[in-house]
């Protein structure tokens, strides 16, 4: 299960990588193999002002359907076309594969998120669980 | 009494033991001694099945059915003819006792014949996808109202006061415990008023019939337009269906969603249930669309195959996010629709709505002496109308009844509302029309 | 079964070919009734089919079908009994089939008859007040039955009562009807018992709950031992408790769901009383209230007033659901079952019932994990194989059993069940037809850890190999002009 240094992630297995004001947002490699084959992203709104832990956008299975969440406060500013046409590639490349681009709105924080080492003990957690 | 129960009493000690209980009693031992029941069921003791048989007839013999009265009653279901080919295909057992085709591999007959269906709906009204059915066209209304309020997010729909009293009840009920407000267009001379741009608020969809309540053929066309302008969903709805293969399809007319009532496309009136809803619509909403879609795919062999598909909408994965709670939908009534479709084939159905138009206006035309008149003069019908009585319409119904004759539907005063489909013969018409002159003298 | 032939009925269509008879009138033409700018410009692309045709090609399709008829239909929750022929017969009466919905209440004395005697005898298997027939399917009697409690709060002057509590184990109808009638929904976890938590319960109830939703026997087939206890404390909130019947196969004539403090249920009859599903209806979900809720009831309703039947809806109902009144022909069939069976035969079928799920869950237990104690009642939920090789899941189990000539039972629900098995063999299975199963499924459970090979590449026997869900999800193709790469619309 890869879990790449240089991100941040939630506890329901959504990346961030922020640069400056942006961010970009994608789920992980635990998440994308939870779900299993990826048929069609509902992608969000460009424009919508999202809140910290509100719906970014869906992700479906043939069987099952995941929601993901902002890990910030953001406006959504461009989304990930690409994934329209291909949604297996979250998949195949889990990080690769952003999601949505996001303006972080003023006072928009990364505080709380967990650095990759700090995800890696929660998963661990939740394998123990199992 | 008759039993359906292969055991005899050594299967049950068998069974019993097998199961490593002693009694009965053991078996329900997790129902708690203070639930269960002291009595046996107040019931009747069963019965044989030719006594059951002979229940029932004594039941049906109580009612006058169709087959024994000439029926000129539409209204949103209609006696129409039943080739006897959709019975026989819809009784093998393959079909009726099979589940939901939650097992593809193993109900490539029933996933077969649903995506005929809505290939055959999609195609009749002019979209280009189309579920595999609804309950029935008031509750499919009441469903493509509540898709329009999603897909708009907004909270109020606009409806035309033509749709039958049965879809307006229906979706007044879902609206009003979805938070949903339902406004109503005018009306004038039968035909709905379309609104100006200036006049339309943040309506989700207008919705209208077509033919409407009253038989008469709307123009959809400027509705949908007007929707349009006003950024709504334009929602197309017909109890009468068969007018959708002679008149300009809801699509051409640019509807977004397209609702039929299809009962008369081989099901029977029943007493009004089950029929068969369907609804239809653009791409753009497919992934929005209630209920089952069967969908093409491929086997592990590389052959065609289908499947139930963009199963992610639905309740039994997205729970209270779903896009509609329905499970159990139509699907053996859209086994007789499919049946009837291909039966009668683009011609036939063309020739029974032919038919109907034609015989209405025959019966209309037999009416002329009398000077009983169409209320609606310059509105084009289908293959029903409102005719003015001189007397009030529930009388003249029920002086009609003793003659022999479902004579139509009261609207109130002497407004009755009546439909000749191809069921009707032409001797039928005759005597219908001096009926009705008689008992209006 | 056999699965050769794969066409659809457009692709036997041949321009000019009709099946079609009518009577021959003359009359008008299209173009002469209306004008020309209301006319269809083609006429709709339906096939063009001989009756021969039409009947070859369907008897074709239904062969690539699995029915009751065809073998044991062991599908947990679903309740797949053996349908008696004679009710087939009976729902054929051309005296109940022809009947326009409209036709004076007159002539419709044996319809009416007919929904009012069968209201009463479901009010009296179940203890409840009251019987509406109007919903459609099991969902929609949810839907009405939440639309009930809805209008009751409002009506009182407690609209702030908004939730509507869900145990974890429940049918996704559930949270989606409540979702659709207007609700928030809050789950709640199951406890390690299979049953409901009354703790978590009673943490979960306040002064905005409106209903609490529970199927018993649950949807692991356990029998809720704390029901009573559970409406008590939803009663106590000030709430309602719903009661999703889709189970009662299991306890007619053992216990009434109206005596655990019920005040609102609907009943499957496409399930308990033996009318077939029809490959996914129609159906049929009659909804019951209490002497308090009644008033709430979707209508009209069959009533009998003066000496005859009429339509008539309750004083507070929440108005309609569907056109009309009712799936009578449906009904038609629950009723002639309820009649044949009788208060003896009905109790004898949930006896039955409870008996063969029960011996057909000791016999597996030996190479399936049960996760719950029994006894159940009607079906069990199995956790998938005990011992099987790597990467052998649920779902192969249950296209092997399609090779071994059986539909496979409910598979991956209830969620809380990992590897979730539901079966539900019904009562009108024999023992040797449970031994022949079980037999099947103990087979498996072999092959499962010595020839794994043999479970993945599952189904090898059936008129279709496995099919490819995610092709049909991303490239989704739904209608035969889609398939050819044509537009319609």
């Amino acid at each position: 299960m890869q879990v790449p240094e240089s991100l941040l992630y939630t506890k329901e297995h959504e990346w961030i990588k922020t640069e400056a004001d942006t961010a970009y947002i994608g789920v992980t490699d635990y998440a994308q193999d939870a779900l299993g084959d990826i048929a069609y992203v509902e992608m969000p709104e460009i424009g919508a002002k999202l809140e910290r832990e509100s719906v970014l956008c869906t992700l479906e299975s043939p069987k099952a359907v995941a929601e993901v969440f902002m890990p910030v406060d953001g406006v959504v500013i461009e989304v990930n076309s690409a994934l329209e046409e291909e949604p297996g590639d979250i998949n195949t490349d889990p990080y690769g594969s952003w999601l949505a681009k996001v303006q972080l709105s003023e006072g928009s924080s990364t505080q709380g998120l967990l650095k990759a080492e700090g995800y890696i003990e929660y998963l661990k957690t939740i394998d123990e669980a199992h | 009494m008759g039993s359906y129960l292969p055991h005899s009493e050594s299967d049950y000690k068998q069974l019993l033991a097998g199961a490593g209980y002693e009694s009965i009693d053991g078996l329900f031992s997790s129902v708690p001694e203070s639930l269960r029941l002291k009595e046996p069921l107040a019931l009747p003791n069963g019965i044989s099945e030719q006594e059951a048989l002979a229940m029932f007839k004594n039941m049906a013999a109580m009612n006058s059915p169709t087959a024994e009265l000439a029926c000129f009653l539409g209204a949103g279901t209609y006696d129409r003819i039943i080739p006897t080919a959709v019975g026989a295909i819809a009784s093998r057992s393959e079909f009726y006792t099979a589940y939901t085709p939650y097992q593809p591999e193993i109900s490539q007959g029933t996933l077969s014949y649903i995506f005929e269906f809505q290939s055959m709906a999609a195609e009749l009204l002019g979209l280009e996808v189309a579920n595999a059915s609804l309950y029935d066209g008031p509750s499919a209304l009441a469903e493509a109202v509540m898709l329009a309020c999603r897909a708009k997010k907004r909270k109020a729909v606009l409806l035309s006061q033509a749709i039958s009293p049965e879809a307006k009840r229906t979706v007044e009920t879902y609206a009003h415990f979805s938070g949903i407000t339902v406004s109503y267009m005018g009306l004038d001379g039968g035909i709905s008023c379309v609104p100006d741009k200036g006049e339309l608020g943040e309506y989700a969809a207008i919705a209208a019939a077509s033919p409407n309540f009253y038989g008469i053929i709307e123009n959809i066309e400027e509705i949908a337009q007007a929707a349009h302008s006003a950024g709504a969903l334009m929602i197309g709805y017909s109890e009468n269906p068969h007018a959708m293969a002679v008149l300009k399809s809801f699509g051409s007319c640019g509807c977004d969603i397209g609702v039929a009532e299809m009962q008369g496309f081989g099901i029977e009136p029943y007493f009004g249930g089950p029929h068969l809803g369907v609804m239809a619509s653009t791409k753009a909403l497919m992934r929005s669309l209630p209920g089952r879609l069967a969908g093409a795919s491929l086997d592990a062999d590389g052959n065609r195959a289908f499947i139930l598909t963009l199963q992610a909408r639905e309740q039994h994965i997205r729970r209270e996010k779903a896009t509609s709670n329905i499970c159990t939908n139509q699907s053996l009534n859209a086994l007789k629709a499919v049946c009837y479709m291909s039966l009668l084939g683009p011609d036939g159905i063309r020739e029974a709505a032919r038919q109907g138009m034609a015989k209405l206006r025959l019966f209309i035309s037999l009416l002329e002496p009398s000077g009983i008149t169409l209320k609606h003069k310059s509105a084009a019908f289908f293959d029903e109308a409102v005719l003015e009585l001189p007397v009030p319409a529930s009388e003249a119904l029920e002086s009609l009844l003793s003659l022999g004759f479902i004579g139509g539907y009261s609207l109130g005063g002497g407004d009755l509302l009546v439909c000749a489909t191809e069921k009707r013969t032409e001797a039928e018409i005759q005597a219908f029309a001096k009926a009705l002159i008689e008992v209006c003298k | 079964m056999r699965g050769d032939y794969s066409k659809l009925i457009f692709e036997i269509s041949k321009e000019g070919r009709t099946s079609y008879s009518l009577p021959g009138f003359d009359g008008e033409s299209i173009e002469e009734m209306i004008d020309a700018s209301l006319v269809r410009d083609e006429k709709p692309r339906l096939p063009e089919v001989s009756e021969r045709d039409i009947v070859m090609h369907y008897t074709k399709l239904s062969e690539k079908n699995y029915g009751v008829d065809s073998g044991l239909y062991p599908l947990g929750s679903c309740t797949m009994k053996y349908n008696p022929k004679v009710c087939e017969d009976i729902a054929a009466l051309e005296g109940f089939s022809a009947m326009h919905p409209y036709q004076s209440e007159l002539t419709a004395q044996g319809s009416l008859m007919l929904m009012h005697s069968l209201a009463e005898a479901l009010c009296e298997i179940t203890g409840m007040a009251a019987f509406s027939l109007q919903p459609a399917a099991g969902a929609h009697g949810e839907l009405a039955g939440l639309m009930m409690a809805k209008k009751r709060f409002e009506t009182i002057g407690q609209a702030n009562r908004t939730k509507i509590i869900v145990p974890d184990s429940s049918h996704g109808t559930n949270p989606a009807s409540a979702a659709i009638a207007g609700f928030d929904v809050i789950s709640i976890d199951s406890g390690p018992d299979g049953l409901i938590d009354l703790d978590a319960l009673q943490a979960a109830v306040g002064s905005d709950t409106a209903a609490l939703m529970v199927t018993n026997p649950n949807t692991l087939g356990l029998f809720e031992k704390g029901i009573a206890e559970a409406c008590e404390i939803v009663h106590k909130a000030g709430g309602l408790v719903y009661y999703d019947g889709a189970n009662l196969n299991a306890i007619m004539g053992i216990a009434k769901p109206a005596d655990m403090g019920v005040d609102i249920m609907h009943v499957n009859v496409h399930k308990t009383f033996a009318a077939p599903h029809g490959g996914g209806g129609p159906g049929a979900g009659p909804i019951g209230a209490s002497e308090e809720m009644a008033a709430y009831l979707p209508g009209p309703n069959a009533a009998f007033k003066e000496g005859s039947y009429i339509l008539q809806s309750p004083a507070m109902s929440i108005g309609q659901v569907r056109g009309y009144y009712s799936s009578l022909s449906v009904l038609v069939k629950a009723y002639a079952y309820i009649a044949i069976l009788g208060g003896d035969g009905l109790s004898e079928a949930s006896i039955a019932a409870c008996l063969n799920a029960n011996y057909l869950r000791e016999k597996l237990s030996s190479a399936y994990k049960m996760p719950h104690s029994g006894p159940c009642m009607h079906e069990f939920a199995a956790a998938g194989l005990l011992e099987a090789a790597e990467g052998v899941h649920t779902d192969d189990v249950a296209k092997r059993l399609i090779d071994y000539g059986y539909h496979p039972p409910t598979v991956y629900f209830p969620l809380i069940v990992e590897e979730a098995i539901m079966v539900e063999p019904t009562e009108t299975e024999s023992i040797e037809s449970l031994d022949d199963f079980a037999e099947a499924m103990l087979s498996i459970a072999k092959e499962a850890v010595e020839s794994p090979s043999l479970l993945k590449s599952a189904p090898g026997k059936a008129p279709a190999k496995r099919i490819d869900s995610l092709l049909a999800a991303k490239k989704p193709v739904l209608t035969y002009w889609q398939l050819k790469g044509e537009n319609n619309g």
